[in-house]
Parts: C-alpha cells; sequence; structure tokens
C-alpha cells in the first residue's frame, strides 16, 4: 500500500492503542500487588474528562507554558508517524536516528521548560532532574541506536526497525538490547529512574514537570507520554520479532512485573545507572566489530 | 722610516704612561701621567702623519693633545679642588696588585688582538705593531674603571678608554677623519666637566666620592 | 560590471577604513550613525563579493598595489569567500545593531574611539582572510589583537583591564608562535606568499615541519579558544561590550580556525595520524570542559564564553576526525568531516553572533550579568524571548536548525566508516562519537539553563521586575536576522554544504548523501510544525479554550515568592555533583552564631566557588615559577656601576674569543 496510507493507518492504531497500553501497565501492577486495580480503558474515560475541566494557569507563566504541550504532543505524533511501528514499511525514510535523538531531545527541552515557567521549586527541581537524565542518556541512546544501525548496515530508521533485524542477527545485540531497555525506562520515566505514580514532589521528576498543567493541557501531557511508552515498547517488541497485540500485552506485563519487584533509585545515584547504560551500549557497539 | 725612532719613543711613553695610569692613588699625579700618555699619543699621531706624508694632521694633533693634556685635567683638578674632594684615590687593588693586574689585561688584549682577521690582514692597515697595543690600552681602561671605587677615576679609565680607541683607529685608518676627531674630543671634554659636576654633587650629597654607595634608586 | 564586481573587495575594505575615521569626527551621535552605516554598506559590500565568488568559483577578486616585491597582493579565493561573508553579515548586523544599541550607552563607552576600534577590527579581520603572504596575513592577525584588545577595556573597569591584559598575553604569544612558524617554513624569506611556501613546506624536512605544525597549532588554537590555552576566553568575551563579544565570538575566533586550515590544507603537506589525533584529543578536551562550565556558570556572558569554547572544540574535533581518515586513507570520511566542520563553524558564528547580542539587550535590561539576578523576562519582552529562544534552540544543536544538520553530517559519515576491517580506526571514531554524544546532551542543558532561568518564572531581582530599557527596533531586527538565519542555514542544508565543498576542496566534492542516507531538512521541519498544528486542531475541535481560570502555581497553599524558585546554581547543582572530580567546585559553609548564650542559633552563609583547574593547575604555578626564576635573575642587580662594566667587560672578552 502506498507509503501516506500506511502511515496515516499506523498514526491512528498508535494512538488509539497509547492509553489502554498505559492502562494495562497499571492494572497488572495493580494486580501483582494484591489490588483488584482499576480496568485497563479507564484510561480513555480518565483523558477524556481529564480534556473537559478546567483549566487553571499559573499568574506567573509566559507564552512559553502555552506552546508545551502543543509542542510535547506533536513530537509525540511525529514519533508515532514517522516509525516503522506496525507496518514493516511503515516508517518515513529521511527519518533517521539521528533525527530521533534529536527529536526526543526537543520534546525533553519543551517539558523542561514547563515545569521552570511555573516559578515553583517543584517544577524547577524535577526539569534540573528531567533535563539531567536526558543529557547523560544521551550518549548511550545515540550509541544503542548506532550499534542497531552498523547491523542493519544504514542509519534511516526504516531499516534498523523495519527491517527485520532482531536480537539474534548479531551476539553482541543481547548488550545493546539491553541497553536500549535502560534507555526506554529512562526516557518514559519509569522505575528505576522515576516513579510516575507518586504525589511525594520530592521523589517526583516528570511528574513535577507536569504539576503545574490541569485540563485539557494535562491531558495532552499524559496522552503525550502514553504515547512515547507505547512507541517505545512496540520498538522493543520489533526487534524481539513479536506481533503488536503480543507486545502490547507482554510487554505491559513485563513493565509491571519490573516495576513491582525494584525500588526507584535515589537521584543522586543516577550516575551509576546512566554508566552501566553507557558501558554496556558501548561494549555492545564495539564488539559488533570484534566477533 | 726616518721619525721611526721617534714614533717607536712615543709608543712606548704611551704604553707606560698608561699602565702607570692604571695603578696611581693620587688624583693630581693620575692626570699628570694621563696628560703625558695623551702627549704621546699625539706625538706619536704627528711622527705616523710625517711618515706617511699627511702634514694636515699635524695641528689636528696639535689641538688633540691641547684638549687631551691640558683641558680635560684642568677641569677636573679644579671640580676636585672645589668639591673638596680627597685627593687620595680609592681603588679595590694595593698598587702593586694593581701592576700585575694591569699587565696581564694589556698581555691578554695583545694576545687577542693578534688572533684577530684584521691583524692577520697585514697588507691593509698602516701601522701592524700599533693594532694590538691600542686594543691592549682599551682593556686596561675598560678595567681600570671597574677597579677604581670613586668617580674621578673611573673617569680618567674612561678617557684611557678613548685614548686606545683613538690609537686603534690612528693603527687600523691612519687617522679619523677631522670631522668625527673633533666630535669625539669635545664629547670627551664634555664629558669631563660633566663627570666633574656630577662628582661634586655626590661629594655634596654622599660626602665621599666611591660610587658603591650609588647603588640605591631614590624616588 | 566586471570592473564593478571587481572592485567590490577594494570597496569593501575602503569603506571599512572610511567607517573607521568617520568615527573620531565628533562627539555626537551623527557620526556615530554615519561610521555605523558605512560599515554597513561594506558589509553588504563584502557579501555581494563573496557571493560573487562563491557562486561563480572561477573568479577571484583581487586588488593590489604596483607588483612591487614589498606588497602584498590581496585575493580572494573561494576558501577565503566563506569565511568573508561570515565577516561581512556578521558585522553589518553588528552595525546595525550598534546603533540603538551604543546611543543608549554613551556615558560608559568612549563612542568615538570605539567606532574607531570596531572599524580598525572589521579591518583586520578582512585584511587576514583575503590576504596570500604571510607578511599581509600577519599585518591583518595584529591589526585584529590589538583593536580587539583595546576594544575590550571600552569600559575601563578594573575586571576589563584585567582580563584584556591576559588577553593580550596569550593573543602575542599566539601571534609570535605563527610568526616563527611561517619564518621557520619560508626559511627565513619573509617575503613569500603562500603558494611558495606550499613549495618550500612540500621539500622541508620532518622536524621542521612538525614544530611548524605545533607552533601553527599553538598559535591558532590559543586565538580560537582550544583548551589549554582557552584562559582568556571567559574573561574577555564578558567584559567587552555585547556586539563586540558577538564579533569577536562569532567571527574572531573563525578567523583563527581559517587561518589554521589555511596552512594544513593549502600550505603544509598532509599531516600524519598523530597530529591529527592530537588535533582530535585536544578538540574533544576543549569540547567537554566547555560544555562543563557552560552547563555551572552563572554569568549570562561566560555561560556564551564557555560554549563558544566547546563549540570550537566540536569544530577542531571534526577536522581531527578529518585529517585522521585522510591519513588513513578514508577519503570520503575526510571529505565529509571537513565540510560538517566548516558548515559547523558557519552555523556557531550565527547563533553565537545572536545569542551575544541578545545578552547585550538583557543584560542592559536587567543592570546586571548575573544570571541569578533575571527572570521573567518573556513577559516583560515577548517578542524579543520569542527570538531568543529560536536561537537557544539552535546553540544547542536541536533539529530543524543548523548546528544539528552540522553535526547529523558528521556523526553520518562516521557511522559510515564503522568497519571491522581496519579496528584502530573503529575505536576512534567510536569514541569520538560517545564523546560528542555526550558534549551534545549536556550542550542542551546549558542552553536550556540560559534561557529558562533568564526569560521564564518570576523575575529574581527588583531590576529584572521593573525593565525600563526594552529592545529597540534596530537591535531586535539585527538578532532577530540572525534566529532565521539559523533556522534558514538548516533548512538549506544541502545547498550550502554543495558550496562549501566547491570552494573547500581541492578535488571534485564528494555527494552530500552519506551512503544511503540523504539529508532532507525542511521534510523534517515540515512534518514536526504539521504535527503540531495538527494537535493544535484537535484541541480547538475536543475542548472548550475558553474554559480557563488564572491562579497562583502549585504552592501547597502557602505564600510562596520568587526567591523559592530554582536559580541558575540549583538548577545545574546535579551535573556539579556528577561531574565534582573534574569541576573541583569549592563549597564552604561558615556557621556564625547569633547569640552569645545558644549555639545553635546561627546565621549560615554558604559559598559555592568555582575553580578554573587550567589556572589553578596550570597557569598559576608556571607563573610563579617565572617569577621565581626572574626573582633569582634580579639578584644580578645590586646597582653597582662597576658589578654592570665588569659584566660588560666579560661580555666584550667572550664575544671576541668566541668570534676567533
Amino acid at each position: 500500500m502506498s507509503l501516506t496510507i500506511a502511515v496515516f493507518i499506523q498514526g491512528i492504531v498508535v494512538l488509539a492503542l497509547a492509553p489502554l497500553v498505559t492502562g494495562l501497565v497499571r492494572w497488572f501492577k495493580a494486580r501483582l500487588q494484591g489490588r483488584h486495580g482499576a480496568a485497563p480503558w479507564l484510561v480513555y474515560f480518565t483523558l477524556l474528562t481529564t480534556l473537559k475541566k478546567e483549566n487553571v494557569i499559573s499568574e506567573s507563566r509566559s507564552w512559553v507554558f502555552r506552546c508545551v504541550p502543543f509542542v510535547v504532543l506533536g513530537i509525540a505524533l511525529f514519533l508515532s508517524l514517522t516509525l516503522p511501528i506496525v507496518f514493516p514499511s511503515g516508517g518515513i525514510p529521511q527519518v533517521d536516528l539521528f533525527v530521533l535523538a534529536g527529536v526526543l531531545a526537543l520534546s525533553s527541552v519543551f517539558l523542561v521548560l514547563g515545569g521552570l515557567d511555573a516559578a515553583t521549586a517543584f517544577g524547577g527541581m524535577g526539569a534540573s532532574r528531567e533535563m539531567t537524565i536526558a543529557a547523560l542518556i544521551e550518549p548511550t541512546t545515540l550509541i544503542t541506536f548506532a550499534t542497531f544501525a552498523s547491523v542493519a548496515g544504514s542509519s534511516s530508521l526504516q531499516d534498523i526497525f523495519g527491517n527485520g533485524i532482531t536480537v539474534i542477527s548479531h551476539p553482541a545485540l543481547l548488550l545493546s538490547f539491553v541497553a536500549l531497555v535502560l534507555i526506554v525506562l529512562a526516557e518514559n520515566a519509569r522505575y528505576p529512574v522515576d516513579n510516575p505514580a507518586t504525589h511525594l514532589e520530592l521523589t517526583m521528576v516528570h511528574e513535577a514537570m507536569v504539576l503545574e498543567y490541569s485540563g485539557p493541557y494535562l491531558a495532552m501531557l499524559e496522552y503525550a507520554s502514553s504515547i512515547k511508552l507505547t512507541v517505545f515498547l512496540l520498538i522493543l517488541g520489533n526487534l524481539v520479532g513479536a506481533g503488536l497485540l503480543t507486545t502490547v500485552v507482554i510487554g505491559s506485563f513485563a513493565l509491571a512485573l519490573f516495576e513491582s519487584t525494584i525500588a526507584k533509585m535515589r537521584f543522586f545515584r543516577m550516575q551509576e545507572y546512566m554508566s552501566i547504560a553507557f558501558f554496556l551500549a558501548l561494549a555492545g557497539l564495539i564488539l559488533i566489530f570484534i566477533i | 722610516m726616518t721619525n721611526s725612532l721617534f714614533s717607536l719613543l712615543m709608543l712606548v711613553l704611551f704604553v707606560g704612561e698608561t699602565l702607570t695610569c692604571f695603578t696611581l692613588m693620587r688624583l693630581p699625579s693620575l692626570l699628570r701621567f694621563y696628560a703625558l700618555s695623551s702627549v704621546a699619543l699625539g706625538g706619536l699621531a704627528i711622527g705616523l702623519a710625517l711618515e706617511g706624508g699627511g702634514v694636515h694632521l699635524i695641528p689636528v694633533a696639535v689641538a688633540v693633545v691641547a684638549v687631551k693634556a691640558l683641558l680635560v685635567p684642568f677641569v677636573i683638578k679644579r671640580m676636585a679642588e672645589r668639591s673638596g674632594a680627597s685627593l687620595r684615590l680609592v681603588s679595590s687593588l694595593r698598587p702593586s696588585a694593581s701592576w700585575f693586574v694591569g699587565i696581564g689585561v694589556f698581555g691578554s688584549g695583545i694576545s687577542l688582538a693578534l688572533h684577530s682577521p684584521l691583524y692577520q690582514m697585514n697588507n691593509m692597515i698602516q701601522t701592524p705593531a700599533l693594532l694590538p697595543i691600542s686594543f691592549g690600552v682599551i682593556l686596561v681602561g675598560l678595567v681600570m674603571m671597574i677597579i677604581r671605587k670613586d668617580l674621578l677615576s673611573q673617569m680618567i679609565g674612561f678617557l684611557v678608554l678613548e685614548n686606545g680607541i683613538a690609537a686603534f683607529s690612528l693603527s687600523a685608518l691612519g687617522g679619523i677623519p677631522v670631522a668625527i676627531e673633533f666630535g669625539v674630543y669635545s664629547a670627551v671634554l664634555i664629558g669631563a666637566i660633566l663627570m666633574a659636576t656630577l662628582s661634586q654633587r655626590v661629594q655634596n650629597l654622599l660626602g665621599t666620592h666611591d660610587t658603591s654607595h650609588l647603588s640605591e634608586l631614590t624616588d | 560590471m566586471s570592473l564593478f564586481s571587481q572592485n567590490l573587495l577594494f570597496a569593501s575594505l575602503l569603506f571599512t577604513l572610511f567607517s573607521g575615521i568617520c568615527a573620531l569626527g565628533g562627539r555626537s551621535l551623527v557620526f556615530h550613525k554615519l561610521s555605523q552605516g558605512l560599515l554597513l554598506v561594506s558589509g553588504v559590500l563584502g557579501m555581494l563579493a563573496s557571493f560573487k565568488v562563491l557562486l561563480a568559483p572561477q573568479t577571484v577578486l583581487y586588488f593590489g598595489l604596483a607588483s612591487s616585491e614589498f606588497f602584498p597582493v590581496f585575493q580572494l579565493d573561494p576558501y577565503g569567500a566563506v569565511f568573508f561573508l561570515l565577516i561581512s553579515l556578521v558585522s553589518f548586523l553588528s552595525a546595525l545593531y550598534a546603533v540603538p544599541y551604543l546611543a543608549s550607552y554613551q556615558e560608559t563607552y568612549h563612542l568615538q574611539s570605539l567606532n574607531a576600534l570596531v572599524a580598525t577590527f572589521v579591518l583586520g579581520m578582512q585584511l587576514v582572510v583575503v590576504s596570500q603572504s604571510p607578511m599581509a596575513f600577519m599585518l591583518g592577525w595584529e591589526t585584529m589583537s590589538l583593536a580587539s584588545f583595546f576594544l575590550v577595556v571600552s569600559d575601563r573597569s578594573h575586571e576589563s583591564v584585567k582580563a584584556a591584559l591576559l588577553y593580550l598575553v596569550m593573543t602575542h604569544l599566539g601571534a609570535g608562535a605563527l610568526l616563527i612558524g611561517f619564518l621557520l617554513l619560508a626559511q627565513g624569506f619573509f617575503f613569500a606568499d603562500f603558494e611558495q611556501l606550499a613549495a618550500l613546506a612540500a621539500s622541508a624536512p620532518l622536524w621542521i615541519l612538525s614544530v611548524c605544525f605545533g607552533l601553527f597549532f599553538f598559535g591558532f588554537g590559543s586565538k580560537a579558544g582550544l583548551v589549554p590555552f582557552h584562559v582568556w576566553l571567559p574573561e574577555a568575551h564578558p567584559a567587552a561590550p555585547s556586539h563586540i563579544s558577538a564579533l569577536m565570538s562569532g567571527i574572531m575566533l573563525k578567523v583563527a580556525l581559517y587561518g589554521f586550515l589555511r596552512v594544513l590544507l593549502f600550505i603544509l603537506p598532509p599531516i600524519g595520524a598523530t597530529a591529527s589525533l592530537f588535533i582530535l584529543g585536544f578538540g574533544l578536551l576543549s569540547a567537554l570542559y566547555g560544555v562543563l562550565y557552560a552547563v555551572v556558570e552563572r554569568d549570562f556572558k561566560r555561560t556564551l564564553a564557555f560554549s563558544s569554547i566547546e563549540n570550537i572544540g566540536l569544530i577542531f574535533t571534526m577536522l581531527g576526525v578529518a585529517f585522521f581518515a585522510q591519513s588513513q586513507g578514508l577519503e570520503g570520511l575526510y571529505q565529509t568531516a571537513l565540510i560538517a566542520a566548516i558548515f559547523f563553524a558557519i552555523a556557531h558564528a550565527i547563533f553565537k553572533s545572536g545569542l551575544f547580542l541578545a545578552s547585550g539587550l538583557i543584560v542592559r535590561a536587567v543592570h546586571s550579568r548575573d544570571l541569578e539576578k533575571m527572570g521573567g523576562l518573556a513577559r516583560q519582552m515577548p517578542l524579543f524571548s520569542m527570538v531568543f529562544f529560536v536561537l537557544c534552540l539552535a546553540a544547542a544543536s536541536l533539529p530543524p536548525f543548523a548546528p544539528f544538520f552540522g553535526e547529523w553530517i558528521f556523526f553520518q559519515s562516521i557511522l559510515q566508516n564503522f568497519s571491522s576491517q581496519n579496528l584502530f580506526v573503529t575505536i576512534v571514531l567510536i569514541l569520538t562519537f560517545a564523546v560528542i554524544a555526550l558534549v551534545g546532551g549536556l550542550a542542551i542543558f546549558a542552553m536550556v539553563k540560559l534561557f529558562a532561568i533568564s526569560m521564564l518564572a518570576e523575575p529574581r531581582s527588583e531590576a529584572a521586575r521593573e525593565v525600563h530599557e526594552k529592545p529597540r527596533a534596530g537591535e531586535l531586527f539585527s538578532v532577530a536576522i540572525l534566529a532565521f538565519l539559523a533556522l534558514g542555514l538548516g533548512l538549506y542544508a544541502p545547498t550550502v554544504l554543495s558550496l562549501i565543498g566547491a570552494s573547500v576542496l581541492v578535488s571534485s566534492p564528494a555527494e552530500i548523501t552519506v551512503g544511503s542516507a540523504t539529508i532532507q531538512p525542511s521534510l523534517i521541519f515540515w512534518l514536526l510544525l504539521g504535527c503540531v498544528f495538527v494537535v493544535w486542531i484537535l484541541r480547538r475541535i475536543f475542548s472548550r479554550t475558553a474554559h480557563e481560570r488564572i491562579y497562583h502555581g502549585w504552592d501547597c497553599g502557602q505564600p510562596i515568592d520568587a526567591s523559592m524558585e530554582y536559580t541558575a546554581t540549583a538548577f545545574s547543582a546535579p551535573i556539579r555533583f556528577f561531574f565534582r572530580l573534574i569541576l573541583k567546585t569549592k563549597k564552604t559553609l561558615v556557621a556564625q552564631p547569633v547569640v552569645a548564650t545558644n549555639p545553635w542559633i546561627t546565621t549560615r552563609t554558604a559559598t559555592v566557588d568555582l575553580r578554573s583547574i587550567w589556572m589553578d593547575y596550570g597557569y598559576v604555578p608556571l607563573g610563579r615559577f617565572i617569577i621565581g626564576m626572574a626573582e633569582q635573575v634580579k639578584k644580578i642587580q645590586s646597582g653597582n656601576i662597576r658589578f654592570y662594566l665588569l659584566l660588560m667587560f666579560l661580555t666584550l672578552i667572550l664575544t671576541i674569543w668566541v668570534a676567533l
């Protein structure tokens, strides 16, 4: 089928699935922790009702505050359109791994600015932490993607993720896969980097930045983070070679299991996390050429 | 060389008096010997001129002698008397040691000059024998400035240096052009006057002519 | 027409000269405006001349007086045209900026000398780029250095003088090294031109070439701001008036880069692997060190200065990779890395000049360079803050702006050259890749800090609360042009890259499709814009825009004020913590009891001291050593005349003895 239709359908699928993924993760986590848990499709209703709520805007904000949700959700939409996650040929070939890293950085930048614009200490703290994490995870991201690109022979995401490269294409890719998992956890504000369900401001990173948003803006930001999580889970699934629904279900379960067994790390121990991820990625890349 | 004996006599006098200057400790005798050595140099110049045929050099030599042998010592002696300087000069060496040092310096100057390429090309210079001697005299004058502690004898040392340079030019070129000669000698005269004035000031300020006291900068 | 175009170059230089002369006319603002106007004209002419040379590479513009051996011929070849274009553009915009800007600073700066010096500075840089012989080059270089020294001292404050003296020492050490290098290569014949030098260098022995390379590296590297010769940059750039900082950081560093590449590409024979690894190593060091200090700095303009050091380090890394590739025989990597370096240099010139011009406006508004006193300026100067935001995003190398594509080309070409055949090359490239990625991430941090603390949230001081001096039309316009150029250069990256390739590489330029990857910046830009637009439309459809209320921020019900928001120090604290071994921040906490009876009630003072490890462990010990040696040598200054005479005597004897 033609490229535009494939991209369009892919975008719709991801947009539709995203809240379900978040809901599934929460539901699995609840069940694993012995609670009944809300139904996985409750997230749809939450988003719709949040959209209708009143938008309370801080009086200390500037024009950046209003731009942030649009840009962040726009970039999430961009991700869902351009990555070949549903159809193998469904990506846009001109978007390659460096553009992906740059666009992800752009979305982090806007989120951080939104957090700082509220003139509260919580927003500042979350922004400072998020920016540190984003800055320190960038070399790992680039090296991991470069590893996959070296195996695929091209740097276009179309060729990397849509080509049928799996973890077993090359033994060193196992290391890179682990590094990629660590990156996904950091980018999506999951354990052990951040707790997405906390209500204690001093333990927030991502949540602190969206603390100031309410109503439609909050819905947009929540939706954007769901889309990002879905996109990354589907990328991981592609690399393992699983289909769409399997990835969604098994991936959510795996994430929930992981989050239930491990504790969140202290922020000031983040350098250990980052170093482990970096050295795994570096080892993966170097081993590609040695083995 | 009809006047060669005359020239030789003048040369010997010149060297002897310069070396004696090096060792003298009293101002009047120092000035007298300096005057005598300048006269000897002038005589040497006249002798060489007569040999070489430059008769016009004779009045120049006479004028030079007048300046160096008469005017300069007079000026210095006047200044020394006016400032009430002690006529006994101070030196780092005792007279006997200074004889040895003087002769040693003179000898090393001669040996250095003997190695110079200028001396090797014998055919270019008028009086080859004078060249090493003049270089020796230059060094003697320089060392005299170092050894002597007070201002006036340092000035005399400088004048001896001048003499040596004049002798050098005499030997290498057969005399310096008149204008330069007069320039040099007027510099010598004015230098002598200036140094005498300076020494008077130093005497007024410090009560002594010893230059080792002049080692601190004032505001 | 050809006569006109032939004289474009000469006219441009002439107008710069006139601008300088005109500035000295008198005290009134008329002369200031006139001189800046002449500088504007010179800039336009310069841009026309460069475009002419770039677009028709066979033409070469030159002028020279009668072909006497001693008078240099000035010639604009395509390589020089790239940099001449930069100089003309930035001087044009800074002249536009200076007309209203300096008018508000009439008491602080002596306008006549300032404008005359600016014209001299620009003239010096123009001369450097068009010169074809070492003599002309050094003439222009020295003019540039001396003029910029006086420019740094413009406001005659104590710290400016100190900064300027440090700058003077470093720049003259560099100029001396350059002079020695040129003389060594020319074997004493100073009036040779670059072609003759190249011929001489081709047959020179290896040790001379190595020494010359080291001297040129020191000379150009110290002017460009490479670590460890960079110590003058963070002092001098903040001290100068802002449009001068823009000229210095934007173009003067590029002129140093021009000189370095002129020597390496056109004069010296291909340097080997060791020399290129040397360049690569220092480039990486500068990039890392620069970005770390940019992140933790709290002075607005010092952050920008350190960011310049980082970008220059990045450019030198790209050059190091290029020459390393050349030595290993990888022609494709060599060409693309070289083109990427020059493209990134152009992009840096544009956004850094814009940032410094913007900094002038911000510093004037808040009356301070301290980031901790700014804040909330986006509400007071909204249009300006949008332009500044664009520049900050460009400086952070984010898509779709120009520096991102420079790095993109570089990363792509490195990626294509990972191979299992040559393991050594692959390891070097991988390590470079990793460090540059880290530097990129931290650069984003630094720029976000800069923008957020100065523009967003509540004002942190009284001066920032009520800004009286808003940006005027000319100032805003020049900064906006630079912001648009940063975006435009990114969108037109493929065209520009092929232009650069044609002008720099002697052989045919490589395709700018690196392997199977094609660069299409406009697609990415429109796609991003499209997605944001779609989201905007959907939001309008699915929710009511009128349903909103303005209220306090989330404050847990407590009355919070501006002192409780995050400061620049706080924002960069995690980086300061994670890199504490490199940064060596000194933190002192002094607790003083207030009441004698109760030791638990104390006033606490916390001081966070940022140290420069290069000064502490490098320059200060070196300085102390040199001064110690000088103290020892000073002992022969006893004041005793006879001792000096003795020394003269000994020297005389020694000289004669040696000569004979």
